[in-house]
């Protein structure tokens, strides 16, 4: 063999032996990832599918689906009633996502004081996760005291006693989604806080060591070393925050039935009436793909915008 | 094949089998089980939690204990919506009960998927139909077919808080018999206690079922709901107009019902807050029992100089159709007895549920029950006025239009012509639908 | 002169000493903290002044925080009311097992997305994501009908497996794994470990923080979940905690709130207990991030 040819071999060789390594390193990501690409498969994105075909059908329970096309689309696009009950939902949809930097805001400022080794810390970090943890029928008797519209409700004996009007919270359409807002702020902190607190966590002391060195303060510190490093987490909580509250119907349903004057129908409580009230699957699950498609875009923007200032370890 | 992927696929194969192990078994068919010496298991499905849960529970023991060949097997689905929800997905997938219990079955009759009870009805010779009220048999049916049992009805009645009433200076023992005397009482019972400039007890107030009780004045003042033919409602009339604009002069005329605060009214009532409320019979016994005052319970107030007519609510038994003869028949079987003289005479006298009988008030059991509270007599009294709206196909949606426009009243952002015709305009698209496909 | 002024200075220094600002701050912290924690749990205290309460005392106005006869009573009540005993058995069997499912799949599929490259791989991570956006409500038929296919019903296997995957617990761990630095991975390679052992035993004790909170929240939602377990049972003996709550409530009248306040407060002991002990592990996370490694 010349010298040439056996620098050619050795030259393919490397190369193919790169590929291979590609191919192994593929098959070994693919390995980590299939038990749940699985579940995903069967009980995520088989459902999922299953659905958005059936948004081209009425399928009315408990008879049979029959094809309508593009019907159910044009019912919440097109159609006079169709379309504002839909505009609505989506207007409210979009106000009950206030409720998300809110609720960051509060969360971290309580994982802050939270992240700390002093006696009883872990009453107290105990109470604010209790929110997360009670079941919302439960709960729900309780706010619906807080909330009463007559002066004897916790707030308005509150209001009263300072002198100002009571309010109709819940039963009043310009009140109750504020309302649902503090609720869920209040039913979410403690999912937030316990993410917070991990994040905390993982970052070195020793940065904040070094730092007390060259002088900085708690804010210096606050600014220049933890809201950069808690950047992973709260970018996380951001994402799942916007999906969750998008999500959300189990407080709407048993505090406000989407009321008063539809105030509270956000888009999630919308497809649950459809679901499970008026059982009318096929509008339902179009209803389902344009949440799905409203989630997507702004978890994309999301991406696209917000994770350029993530800072990785 | 590299490390990687082993591990995964022996995790896998390990859970599953694992899990393959444990858990219980499925029954051969979702309604019931014929074993080999002939006894028959069937599967019930009901929608009664709490006391009431209990009670059926009870029932259900009952029968099992009666007779050696049929075994019933009950379980809570959750409240009636959510066991409409599960019986419609087990209709999909093919897997139903025997028997279920829930309300407006009628309006499912032609899927093909329950039994009539017309059929049975016909065949048994123990079963004395003319004996339930024929109120409740058309509340059960529709077209020429009887598709549930009646079981557990209900009717709307007045509940108020005689030391209130006394307090107020009005008779607790004359409780309004029409609406200008709810006015009226309702005027003299809305206060603010404590004079801090803000009303704390109201005269007057509805549980959120509002769409029954204005039903109840549509029925009164000769509004039909729906044509015969079914195929348009007729809520838009003057008569029916007149009726909602009496519901928002009660927020807004006469002051004797906050706006829009149905979802509060059983508990401020029980708190002492509220004078006078309507609610379904079947709130009867819990409310004596958890209230701290003494509670009255009437009638539904009539149109002055009108005839008194009330609508039928609850729920009923249905069978859902099997290949097996055998399961049907003890399906039929069980419904029997669950809507037996003794079963009315026990349902009704351990839960707030009427007797379906014409000649329950002369039971003597039932007299015995009555006379140590007559006020649980008061909603079987009422039976005879009762009459049942015509159950057509979008009943659900008209219900809910129905409770969109008192809200829209109680909240004085539409007019009662302007609510109701919206409604009128959304439940006539929704039939039309219908029709179209079946 | 000099008496009268060394007292001055001492207590000038003392506070603006350490101590006095540390101590001063301590006592600061656990006021806002008791405030702030007080009245998140408001409401939580209601329910468990709500359920040693009668039927009579339950609504009345003004309210009563101290019942004035106390019935613990209701708490046997809602033991007894349903097989309770059964109930709990099932939710800790479905809940554990989802947990270890989870913790399992998401700190594997976790791993390859942070520190591993590979063909299509955006596109995967975007088809993880996409599964949290879709919602429940609808997907419930068709999910429904595979379980039913699968001969599934009143299964333990139905309760958990559909839920062993989690694209967000595969996204909070994708972050955890992602802060590990690189040199450590290098040293590992170098050392001759395969890439699964550096994963379980390195960075895995590395992320504990992040690993115990999705442990707590996929245990926290199988416990919590209602609609799923009572879609896919229709025998008593395979429901869940959630569902023997939902009995106590009557539409019709007849809930009795005191037993039904007990019961939810039986169900909700657990959870809290877990994350008592739990949320230590949140503090006490890592000693080194291995950069001094």
């Amino acid at each position: 063999m010349s010298e040439a040819e056996s620098l050619a071999k050795m030259t393919i060789s490397s190369s193919s032996r790169k590929k291979q390594r590609q191919r192994k390193e593929n098959l070994s990501a693919y390995a980590y990832l299939a038990p749940s690409l699985l579940i995903f498969a069967v009980f995520t994105f088989f459902p999922a599918i299953f659905s958005g075909v059936a948004s081209f059908f009425r399928w009315n329970l408990p008879y049979d689906p029959v094809f309508a096309g593009l019907k159910n689309y044009e019912f919440l696009f097109v159609d006079d009633i169709g379309a504002a009950e839909f505009g609505n939902a989506v207007l409210n949809t979009l106000y009950f996502m206030l409720g998300i930097p809110i609720n960051i805001l509060v969360s971290l400022w309580i994982a802050v004081m939270l992240n700390r080794r002093l006696p009883a810390v872990g009453i107290f970090r105990t109470a604010f996760f209790l929110p997360t943890l009670t079941s919302m029928a439960a709960i729900s008797v309780v706010w619906m005291w807080l909330y009463h519209p007559a002066d004897y409700g916790l707030f308005n004996s509150i209001l009263i006693r300072f002198g100002l009007p009571i309010q109709a919270w819940l039963r009043d359409p310009l009140l109750a989604m504020p309302c649902l807002i503090v609720l869920g702020v209040w039913r979410g902190m403690g999912y937030n806080i316990v993410i917070f607190l991990a994040g905390l966590q993982s970052i070195p002391h020793d940065l904040y060591e070094a730092s007390k060195i060259d002088g900085a303060n708690w804010f210096g510190q606050f600014r220049r070393i933890t809201l950069p490093l808690l950047s992973p987490t709260t970018f996380y909580i951001a994402i799942i925050g916007v999906i969750n509250s998008l999500k959300a119907f189990t407080e709407i349903d048993i505090m406000t039935q989407g009321g008063p004057l539809g105030a509270t129908t956000t888009l999630a409580y919308y497809l649950y009436q459809y679901a499970f009230q008026y059982f009318q699957i096929g509008l339902a699950s179009t209803v389902a793909v344009v949440l799905f498609v409203f989630i997507l875009v702004l978890t994309l923007i999301q991406f696209k915008v917000v994770e350029r200032r993530v800072h990785y370890g | 094949m590299n490390k990687a992927l082993k591990v995964t696929i022996s995790i896998i194969v390990l859970c599953s089998s694992l899990l393959a192990g444990c858990g219980g078994s499925a029954t051969s068919s979702s309604a019931g089980t014929v074993d080999d010496d002939g006894h028959i298991t069937i599967e019930f499905w009901h929608a009664l939690g709490g006391n009431s849960g209990d009670v059926i529970e009870d029932m259900i023991t009952q029968f099992n204990q009666s007779q050696p060949e049929i075994t019933v097997i009950g379980t809570y689905q959750g409240g009636y919506a959510s066991s409409m929800a599960k019986l419609w997905n087990a209709l999909s997938a093919k897997t139903p009960p025997a028997i279920a219990q829930i309300g407006g079955a009628p309006l499912v009759g032609n899927t093909g998927a329950l039994v009539p009870i017309t059929e049975f009805l016909d065949q048994s010779e123990s079963f004395d139909r003319e004996a339930i009220w024929d109120v409740f048999w058309d509340y059960n049916s529709a077209g020429d077919k009887i598709w549930s049992m009646p079981f557990n009805h209900s009717v709307p009645m007045l509940f108020y808080n005689r030391d209130l009433f006394v307090a107020a200076g009005i008779d607790p023992d004359q409780p309004p018999e029409n609406w200008d005397e709810v006015i009226q009482y309702g005027q003299l019972l809305t206060a603010d206690t404590d004079n801090n400039g803000e009303i704390d007890q109201w005269g007057f107030n509805t549980k959120p079922d509002t769409h029954w009780f204005l039903s109840t004045m549509f029925m009164q003042n000769g509004v039909e709901i729906v044509n015969t033919e079914e195929t348009e409602v007729l809520y838009t009339s003057p008569e029916a107009v007149e009726m909602l604009k009496l519901w928002g002069d009660f927020v807004h005329e006469h002051n004797i019902m906050p706006p829009n605060q149905h979802n509060e009214a059983k508990g401020d009532f029980l708190a002492g807050k509220l004078g006078i409320v309507l609610m379904s019979s079947s709130n009867v016994p819990s409310t004596i029992q958890d209230a701290p005052f003494n509670v009255g319970v009437s009638m539904m107030p009539t149109i002055a100089g009108k005839e008194r007519i009330v609508p039928v609510g609850g729920a009923s038994l249905i069978i859902l159709d099997h290949d097996n003869e055998l399961i049907k028949q003890a399906a039929w079987t069980f419904i029997e007895f669950m809507s037996s003289q003794e079963s009315s005479l026990y349902l009704s006298t351990h839960t707030g549920y009427l007797p379906i009988y014409e000649s329950a008030l002369e039971w003597p059991e039932l007299q015995n029950y009555l006379a140590e509270d007559p006020r649980s007599g008061v909603p079987i009294l009422q039976l005879e006025y009762a009459q049942s709206i015509p159950l057509f196909s979008a009943l659900g949606s008209s219900d809910a239009q129905l409770r969109m426009a008192v809200e829209a009243i109680e909240l004085g952002t539409a007019s009662p012509q302007e609510a109701l015709d919206h409604a009128k305009e959304v439940v006539d698209n929704i039939i039309a639908e219908n029709l179209e496909d079946f | 002169m000099d008496d009268i002024a060394v007292p001055e200075v001492k207590s000038q220094t003392y506070l603006k000493s350490k101590r006095f600002q540390s101590a001063a701050g301590k006592w600061l912290w656990y006021i806002v903290l008791t405030l702030s924690a007080f009245i998140v749990v408001l409401p939580f205290i209601w329910m468990a002044s709500t359920s040693l309460k009668g039927p009579g005392e339950i609504f009345t106005y003004p309210p009563q925080w101290i019942p004035q006869e106390w019935r613990f009573q209701n708490y046997i009540d809602a033991f007894q009311a349903a097989p309770f005993a059964r109930y709990f058995y099932n939710s800790a069997v479905v809940a554990i097992c989802v947990t270890i499912g989870q913790l399992v799949s998401c700190s594997l599929a976790a791993y390859a997305f942070a520190r591993m490259e590979f063909k299509g791989k955006g596109l995967l991570f975007s088809l993880f994501l996409t599964t949290t956006m879709i919602s429940t409500q609808v997907t419930l038929v068709p999910s429904y009908l595979i379980i039913q296919k699968l001969h599934w019903i009143d299964t333990y296997q139905g309760l958990i497996v559909p839920f062993i995957a989690n694209a967000f617990g595969v996204f909070m761990l994708r972050q955890a794994f992602m802060t590990i630095p690189d040199e450590l991975e290098e040293a590992a390679k170098l050392d001759g470990c395969s890439r699964l052992r550096f994963m379980i035993q390195i960075c895995l004790p590395l992320i504990k923080p992040a690993l115990a909170a999705q442990a707590l929240f996929a245990f926290m939602g199988t416990w919590n979940a209602y609609l799923w377990p009572l879609v896919i049972t229709n025998r008593q003996e395979m429901r869940t905690l959630q569902i023997g709550l939902r009995y106590f409530v009557s539409q019709e009248g007849g809930t009795q709130w005191g037993v039904y306040m007990a019961a939810a407060m039986i169900v909700i002991l657990p959870v809290v207990a877990i994350y008592f002990t739990v949320q230590k592990s949140f503090v006490e996370g890592i000693a080194t991030t291995g950069l001094k490694g």
